[in-house]
């Protein structure tokens, strides 16, 4: 499996031997041969879980690199805890790790520290300055800033916040839920847009994500998407999409085994020099597999 | 002009060494206002790295809070 990257290339977290951004696709540097299992960024950093190791690149100014220092290429990251990566997800400048035995760790300057224990971990969801923690038994649990649970002070180890929850996601300054009786939800702490609490009348969802300031769900083999729309992040059209993935302010998906992307490109993260794109925009990689949009960054897998 | 978006100052990050407020852009870098240009009444933080800006949405007294504890230091 390959891994292409473009866009936004601050600190090098493509991870392409560079700091220049691409506008075009260019094969990531410093993976071994293997499944990529998960993708995940901040601001400036990216990581990739590939054979159930952690490697990472761009910025590790903050630890989020657990302390192995800046990289314009993929380098392992010193994770050196005898216990099965399960999940990551990414802050704006740290990396949440969570393991098979339930163990969640946060990023920093001199490794990886264990924020708290929970049960089986199905999925976190990380954005800005906050994480959140899905278990299997449908807990879901918070770290990081308590603005997003009503709080005023920094989680410095994981809480649980609700029950019933089959799927999360996290936008900038809130979460979003789908419980086990189908009903999607929006945080209601913080500073949540408008444009986010305004919820469109749809039906069963799936597949939920969020950018910054905007939900996308999955519904009748359709994109529904609603938030803040000043560059054109919300999905274009009505077309069926087999997979996608939302970053900041733009996002990735594919159809008929073909990558498109859509929203703002100031960086090239769409695949070209326009600013904005109009609509849906090819990306050319052959056999696109999986997509993953960060920071004005897009990372693309392919056979 | 038109702002990408509307911050608050209070989440924004205020290094006082550089006397410069902070917030993040969605390309990595970060949208950046001095202490001082606040005082002077603007209110657009920019991002070095592309063209988006923001709106800082504050109260004077906030500001002057801080530029007057400048001022007593010196």
């Amino acid at each position: 499996m390959r891994m292409y990257a473009l866009g936004s290339n601050s600190c090098g977290k493509l991870g392409i031997g560079t700091e220049e951004d691409s506008n075009q696709p260019v094969l990531v540097q410093g993976l071994p041969e293997g499944v990529i299992q998960l993708v995940a960024s901040g601001g400036n950093h990216t990581v990739v879980l590939i054979n159930g190791v952690l490697y990472g690149c761009g910025a590790d100014d903050c630890g989020q690199l657990g302390g192995m220092g800046n990289c314009v290429v993929f380098r392992r990251v010193p994770f050196d805890i005898a216990d099965q990566i399960v999940y990551v997800s990414c802050g704006w400048e740290d990396t949440l790790v969570s393991c098979k035995s339930g163990k969640v760790y946060i990023s920093t300057n001199i490794g990886f520290e264990c924020v708290g224990k929970v049960d089986s971990i199905k999925k976190t969801a990380s954005c800005m300055k906050h994480h959140l923690i899905l278990s299997h038994c449908s807990r879901l649990y918070h770290y990081g800033n308590g603005k997003v649970i009503g709080s005023n002070s920094e989680k410095s180890s994981v809480t649980e916040i609700a029950q019933h929850i089959v799927d999360i996601a996290a936008g900038r300054s809130f979460y979003v839920t789908i419980g086990k009786n189908g009903v999607l939800e929006i945080s209601q702490h913080g500073r949540v847009p408008k444009e986010v609490m305004n919820v469109p009348s749809i039906g069963d969802v799936s597949h939920l994500q969020a950018t910054w300031s905007a939900v996308f769900v999955e519904s009748n083999n359709k994109i529904v998407s609603w938030g803040k729309n000043v560059l054109d992040q919300l999905f274009p059209n009505d077309e069926s999409v087999e997979q996608f993935s939302v970053g900041s302010s733009h996002g990735l998906c594919i159809i008929n085994n073909q990558c498109y992307a859509w929203g703002w490109n100031e960086h090239g993260n769409c695949g070209n020099n326009e600013k904005q794109t109009n609509g849906l925009h090819l990306i050319s990689v052959s056999n696109p597999k999986a997509v993953f949009a960060g920071a004005a960054a897009s990372f693309i897998l392919a056979d | 002009m038109s702002f990408y978006d509307e911050i608050e100052i209070e989440d924004m990050t205020y290094d006082p060494d550089l006397q410069i407020f902070t917030y993040p852009c969605p390309c990595g870098d970060k949208f950046q206002i001095t202490l001082w240009d606040l005082a002077d009444g603007e209110d657009t933080a920019v991002c070095p790295s592309c063209s988006l800006m923001i709106q800082v949405i504050f109260e004077p007294e906030y500001i002057a809070e801080k530029t007057q504890a400048i001022a007593v230091a010196v």
